[in-house]
């Protein structure tokens, strides 16, 4: 059904009705933004990124093919948009941005952990991470992204997929350790 | 013992179950061996379940209502507006706001311009408003209506809040599109510390009949009465009066 969703907005997008993005961005725009702050940990970069997404999203979305998942394809636009800040990003960090906090969790959601020091001790371990592994694991961990999804965007098999999965896993769990109180 | 290198395709494609038989055997007699590779194959499958159930974070409430105004308006130039000259390739440093919103605001200026001197030729009739911000939030345009939002929002009016809050909150309530009134709710945020807000924002909530207007309202309540805002939210959800977004709102700020 959610999908669907997604399925005739996309359509609607490919025939030309460009008011389909609106739909668009009310489903996704709370998971690119989360994207993009844990890969950037900046929230104002964050929300200009997510919606630099749509607007790219409006512009072609005459390219969509209609009936295909639209999430591989707005995450492919997502991944570019951030390769495109990262080329044109200027060497110099400003302080303010480095002191920036990092994003606020909601421990109450969490049932793995149970507990918000090992979400936020988690999330630490996560900004650590190498940026190309994080990136990964934030597409890994959704569930609309298949491995064959991840391998299309990420240019590679659906083997090497798994394997570059599970040594993120790997040395994030390295990472989380070295984060204990 | 086979070494800790080839596990890792073998563990994974495990955890997927889609292992062969001959696979399984070569995995099982390693982990057996083999004490980290064991803690790996114990731990990592709990590890991948704590991220896919972190929490995620959110944008800040105001980001929905600007950003769908901002694609509405992206959305109307492409399906027909007067073309502009289009950045190709938008500089992301700028963010959206960069190339968008000096448009947007040039726009409205010029409905300003153009609607100021025909309101100022209709005020000589009879009574309105002398603000000509505030009279722009009340033409039957879509446009005027749309680019007076943004002149408030920028902080280019002079009316008094008395008389402005209570014209967005109509706004808010009655405009058919649901783009103006996502706007107005933002607009809204501007006067959160205004005594006319405070006292009719609950009612707002209340009497708002789309969805994703009361959810934007709803984050305005939170941010500027908090706890307060949060019972509000609850008992209007008792009373029934609170559609799908605005409960989430509510169920995500009572946590």
């Amino acid at each position: 059904m959610e999908v669907a969703l997604d399925i005739d907005a996309g359509r609607a997008l490919a025939e030309g009705r460009p008011e389909a993005v609106t739909t668009l961005f009310e489903r996704h725009h709370r998971t690119l933004f989360a994207f993009f702050l844990r890969l950037t940990g900046h929230r104002a970069l964050s929300e200009d990124l997510t919606q630099e997404v749509f607007l790219r999203i409006l512009r072609y979305g005459a390219t969509f093919q209609a009936g295909q998942p639209f999430k591989p394809w707005m995450f492919r636009i997502a991944r570019r948009v951030h390769l495109d800040h990262l080329a044109k990003a200027r060497p110099h960090v400003p302080l303010e941005d480095l002191l920036e906090e990092p994003p606020a969790a909601q421990p109450c959601a969490l049932e793995g952990l149970q507990a918000r020091e090992e979400a936020a001790r988690l999330e630490a371990a996560l900004a650590r991470l190498p940026l190309r592994k994080r990136e990964l694991l934030l597409l890994s961990r959704d569930p609309d992204l298949s491995h064959q999804d991840l391998a299309a965007l990420l240019g590679c098999t659906v083997g090497s997929i798994k394997v570059q999965v599970h040594r993120a896993l790997k040395e994030l769990r390295t990472l989380f350790s070295e984060e204990a109180p | 013992m086979t070494t800790c290198a080839g596990m890792e395709a073998l563990m994974a494609a495990a955890l997927d179950g889609d292992l062969d038989r001959a696979g399984r055997e070569r995995l099982e007699a390693h982990l057996v061996a083999c004490a980290p590779c064991r803690e790996d194959w114990v731990a990592l499958p709990h590890l991948a379940e704590a991220l896919a159930t972190l929490p995620d974070p959110v944008p800040d409430p105001a980001f929905r209502a600007r950003g769908l105004a901002a694609l509405d308006a992206a959305a109307r130039e492409a399906a027909g507006a007067p073309q502009r000259e289009v950045r190709p390739d938008p500089d992301p440093d700028a963010g959206w706001r960069g190339w968008v919103m000096p448009f947007l605001l040039g726009a409205a200026a010029m409905l300003l311009l153009v609607g100021g001197v025909a309101l100022g030729v209709g005020l000589g009739r009879r009574e309105g408003p002398t603000d000509p911000v505030l009279a722009m939030l009340q033409q039957p345009s879509r446009a005027q209506r749309q680019a007076g939002l943004m002149l408030v929002r920028a902080g280019e009016t002079t009316g008094p809040v008395p008389d402005l809050v209570p014209t967005l909150l109509r706004l808010v309530a009655e405009d058919p599109e649901t783009s103006i009134r996502l706007a107005g709710v933002e607009a809204l945020g501007l006067f959160t510390a205004s005594p006319e807000l405070r006292g009719t924002l609950v009612s707002a909530v209340a009497r708002q009949d789309r969805p994703e207007v009361q959810g934007a309202l709803a984050d305005l309540l939170l941010v500027q009465q908090q706890r307060q805002g949060l019972e509000a939210l609850r008992r209007l959800e008792r009373e029934g009066r609170l559609q799908g977004p605005a409960r989430q709102r509510m169920a995500r700020a009572g946590c």
